[in-house]
């Protein structure tokens, strides 16, 4: 086998174009891991925040609480109906109705963007938990104008500080707290779902919350509840409902940093395949002397094979490097399953990183397997001839 | 000379090629990733339209009466509104999407005058209350003629036993211009009413008021003054230009043009390496060649044009490679986005850009080596193959 | 009757090469006349392929003064020097140092474009220099479609095709045959006696010496010994 050092030699031999590769392959996996990164704050934001043991009804047929309906009777029903629903202390079912509306409010910044504002009930705070948290004022007292803010909205919207009055509609709504959570909540604006719903001018909630017992087969549950001539309802873990969230936004930017990945990779392999068809070129005699002394040429191939590697993870290393400021990043984006702003950060995930490092490797293969064919398919006198 | 340089370039073929791809791909990226953002741009600043939204201040999902519509046409300056209310359903699967809208038919072309019929006809459209009046590059795509029949599956307006909603299909239209979607089905106010009155109860609302003030009027005073119409609700309105309103919606989707330009970078960035990677790798292997040439009596600056020559050679192949496949395509990909990006255009002023970032690249690219080899002793050169 | 073409006096040239510096021509005086053909000879690092160079405007001398045909080729300027070189000047390589993706003639057409003349005219001058060298049906050939010999003498075209005085010639057959490069020696001869070039050729082979007239002897950069015809001092 062709040592090693032999291969890690040649590319620093080959200073500028071992460079110029690197760096070529590094961008175009900065660009694609970039996208990824997008992808995964959104995700992860959703997907692990979403809890187990919290059930989401929706009306049959809507995919997001935007679009879901739920009188209040049908809630006294589907509350009613549900013995997987957890008792509080005082013998309350731990479950609430809730109204969501993505209001137009306007950026500190200039602009406007759509801000979920979601009415809750007393029992709401209950059930999400510690998976959200007052971190300054009150939480607003329930059947009031008072309001509470997530901790993202403040600076980003105006009047998002607390004392100040928001109108939604014809109702002015002041702001008493403020506060954060794991999931997404933490783009919202909480209040109480009559008077949000009045603000409204909306008759209807839009989805019932309920805190269920640890281990709950869901699939049992939703089976129940399809089934159930009562009920046009479906019911989901708020996990689940969370993570379908992320659907739409995940496609699109999957099918772009896919997209991307090609196109960019396809010139980056053109690359790859100059800078090894040039290293070829230039170690003729030498491949024709190892050859010569009895190297067989499947060791050669290898050894080129190795370098064009070598090439691509030093690319794909380089391109980790270049993507990973952008970790934690706030930027905010839409989510399109209910049409309103959210904010993030960008995560550079393991699995980013590992994708990066694999699409490069890959890219190095793809360059490097033509021109290492080549190095292994020369007749040694040939080679040797040439200067 | 300049034959000389030509040469040099397919002197290895395989190389040449490969780079020419590289950069016919990047050119194309970028050509692509400006058209994205001029489609974005173009439904909204060639919009000079006349027409005026009225929506409600509160939210895109929010519903205003119906009896708003009298009170807005009571205005001396307007003539007509027409109800608009977004339907949201899809055709068999999710993935399927696209515009719909009940609307008034009697007014819906008074207030859309860019639309005109090109199958079927409007006034069977305005007397069948079941029948649909659909874009031309939606019965396209989906192979829709006059009278098939199109099932919708309502997301927000479901049936309580959730069989799709259906129309005939009375009339297909076009529009030229490019912020009109050529992707959207329209159908009756009176059978959507009837429709939701049967099992909600009630009667719907309306989503949008759509209007032209008459000729001479001031677009901005007129919304002023529709909006304090209704400044004690129950409803506040909100009433804007179609292209304010479009321009709003686009910066909802966040920051599109900020994520788009570190694209476009990125992608530049790549090309730039993968071309002077390649000038370099020929430049190398033309030592000799320098050499021979400054012994027969080119000058030094001669032999920095034939360099720099060959630079601009290789990226114009390229880059015009990259830019003629963009304009090509471009009807493909705005037929393929017409649902998301309709207006998709590979406008002069994005192949001019492009064709100068060709030109930039191509020095940059050449100058490299044409500055080591006008300053490359030609003895050297001739001595470094030996 | 003839004058001097080349004269040097006190050429140095002096190179750096890890630290040290190795003079490669010390203090060289030398004087050739115009019209001969001249063998410049000597062992491995005595300076000839230098002095040629310098002869020629390829590099530039340490110090001394170095007169070719009238003119001091250390005041001219880079692209005065290429000028020059181009009118008054043809070099022949051992490597042959043709062009590979161009065609035998467009090779030799290559000086001309350095001229005043019309692309037709350069054609008709270059298909000239190759009829001199008889390589006439063989001109839209490529490089790598001649033998050793072919080559070389499309490469004495191209030195001789835009009428150059001097011809430098650097071990012009040191890559050929016996036959090729026989005749590629009588064809430089035929140049000499037929056309009046002034002819230096860099060689150690002392059947390729015997061919001109008179033999110049290098040693340690320095002008060791001068045989043959009496034409240079």
């Amino acid at each position: 086998m062709v040592p090693i050092s032999y291969t890690l030699r040649s590319l620093f031999v080959r200073r500028s174009a071992t460079l110029l590769t690197v760096f070529g392959i590094g961008a175009t996996v900065a660009v694609v891991a970039g996208v990824l990164a997008l992808q995964q704050g959104f995700q992860t934001l959703f997907s692990e925040s979403g809890r187990e043991d919290v059930a989401v009804f929706l009306r049959v047929g809507a995919n997001a609480e935007g679009e879901s309906t739920i009188p209040r009777e049908q809630a006294q029903i589907i509350i009613k109906g549900t013995p997987e629903i957890s008792i509080d202390e005082q013998g309350r079912p731990m479950a609430a109705l809730e109204a969501f509306m993505a209001v137009l409010l306007e950026r500190t910044a200039g602009g406007d963007t759509n801000v979920p504002v979601r009415g809750v009930q007393p029992m709401s705070y209950a059930i999400h938990g510690d998976g959200v948290r007052l971190v300054e004022g009150e939480w607003p007292e329930p059947g009031s104008n008072e309001i509470a803010v997530g901790s993202k909205l403040v600076g980003r919207v105006d009047n998002c500080r607390i004392g100040d009055v928001i109108q939604i509609n014809l109702t002015p709504l002041t702001v008493v707290g403020v506060f954060e959570s794991d999931g997404p909540y933490d783009s919202e604006i909480w209040g109480d779902t009559e008077v949000i719903l009045e603000a409204l001018e909306r008759p209807e909630g839009s989805r019932v919350v309920a805190r269920v017992e640890p281990g709950t087969d869901f699939e049992a549950l939703a089976a129940r509840v399809d089934e159930d001539p009562q009920l046009t309802n479906k019911v989901l873990s708020e996990r689940e409902y969370l993570s379908n969230q992320t659907q739409a936004l995940t496609g699109i930017l999957l099918a772009l940093g896919s997209f991307l990945g090609l196109v960019m990779g396809a010139a980056a392999v053109f690359t790859a395949t100059n800078t090894m068809l040039s290293a070829v070129a230039a170690r003729t005699h030498e491949i024709g002397i190892l050859l010569s002394i009895g190297y067989r040429p499947f060791p050669i191939f290898l050894s080129f094979i190795a370098e064009a590697l070598v090439l691509g993870l030093l690319g794909g290393l380089t391109g980790c490097l270049l993507v990973l400021p952008v970790n934690g990043m706030e930027t905010g984006t839409t989510n399109f399953n209910t049409f309103t702003e959210v904010a993030f950060a960008f995560r550079v995930t393991p699995f980013v990183l590992v994708t990066a490092v694999s699409f490069s490797l890959v890219l190095g293969l793809l360059g490097g397997a033509w021109p290492a064919w080549r190095a292994a398919s020369m007749r040694p006198t040939e080679a040797l001839r040439r200067r | 000379m300049l034959k000389l340089a030509f040469k040099n370039l397919f002197a290895h073929p395989v190389r040449t090629v490969l780079t020419i791809g590289a950069l016919a791909i990047a050119m194309f990226l970028v050509c692509f990733l400006t058209s994205i953002a001029t489609a974005l741009e173009a439904g909204v600043s060639s919009n000079t339209v006349r027409r005026l939204w009225t929506r409600t201040a509160v939210s895109l999902f929010s519903t205003m009466p119906q009896n708003y519509e009298q009170k807005i046409e009571s205005l001396p300056e307007i003539d007509q509104a027409v109800k608009f209310q977004w339907f949201g359903g899809y055709f068999r699967e999710q993935k399927n999407f696209f515009a719909q809208f009940a609307i008034e038919p009697e007014h819906l072309l008074e207030v859309y005058d860019e639309l005109y019929v090109v199958d079927g006809s409007y006034e069977n459209f305005v007397a069948d209350r079941n029948s649909a009046f659909i874009g031309k590059a939606l019965a396209d795509k989906y192979e829709w003629k006059v009278g098939d029949t199109i099932p919708l599956t309502a997301t927000i307006f479901t049936k309580p036993d959730q069989s799709p909603w259906e129309f005939e299909v009375a009339a297909i239209y076009e529009a030229d211009t490019p912020n009109v979607d050529r992707s959207t089905l329209f159908f009756h106010w009176d059978l959507f009413e009837e429709t939701v009155k049967g099992f909600a109860g009630e009667a719907p609302e309306v989503g949008v008021y759509l209007f032209k003030p008459v000729e001479g009027a001031d677009l901005d005073a007129v919304s002023a003054q529709v909006d304090a119409l209704f400044e004690g609700g129950p409803m506040r309105t909100l009433t804007t230009t179609e292209s304010e309103f479009q321009r709003e919606f686009i910066g909802m989707i966040g920051n599109l043009p900020r994520f788009i330009t570190f694209l476009g970078t990125g992608v530049f960035v790549a090309i730039l390496l993968a071309s002077i990677n390649t000038m370099l790798m020929a430049a190398r292997e033309q030592t000799n060649d320098v050499g021979v040439l400054k012994s027969l009596g080119f000058s030094d600056g001669r032999v920095f044009g034939l360099m720099l020559t060959q630079g601009l050679f290789l990226c114009g192949i390229g880059g015009g490679i990259g830019i003629a496949l963009a304009k090509g395509s471009e009807s493909a990909f705005r037929d393929m986005l017409a649902a998301q990006f309709p207006g998709y255009l590979v406008a002069d002023a994005t192949v001019i850009g492009a064709a100068v970032l060709t030109l930039a690249i191509g020095l940059v690219a050449g100058l490299m080596p044409a500055l080591h080899a006008r300053r490359l002793s030609p003895v050297a050169a001739l001595r470094a193959t030996l | 009757m003839s004058e001097a073409m080349i004269q040097a006096r006190g050429l140095t040239k002096t190179y750096k090469r890890g630290g040290e510096e190795l003079r490669v021509l010390d203090e060289l005086d030398l004087e050739v006349e115009a019209g001969g053909f001249y063998a410049l000879m000597g062992p491995s690092g005595s300076g000839k392929t230098t002095l040629l160079n310098l002869i020629g405007g390829l590099d530039d001398a340490t110090s001394g003064h170095l007169v070719v045909d009238g003119v001091d080729v250390a005041e001219l300027t880079g692209s005065e020097l290429a000028q020059w070189r181009s009118d008054n000047v043809g070099f022949v390589f051992q490597g042959f140092n043709l062009i590979p993706v161009l065609t035998a003639l467009e090779n030799v057409m290559l000086p001309l474009g350095l001229t005043p003349l019309s692309k037709g005219e350069q054609r008709k001058q270059a298909e000239y220099a190759l009829e001199l060298v008889g390589m006439t049906d063989r001109m839209k050939h490529r490089p790598r479609q001649l033998s050793g010999g072919q080559e070389q003498r499309v490469a004495i075209a191209r030195a001789i095709a835009t009428d150059p005085k001097l011809l430098l010639a650097d071990e012009p057959t040191g890559d050929l045959d016996r036959e090729s490069a026989n005749s590629v020696l009588e064809l430089m001869t035929k140049l000499n006696s037929e056309l009046g070039k002034t002819i230096l050729m860099v060689t150690h082979d002392p059947l390729a010496a015997d061919y001109a007239s008179t033999q110049i002897h290098l040693d340690k950069g320095r002008l060791a010994q001068v045989s043959g015809a009496a034409t240079a001092k």
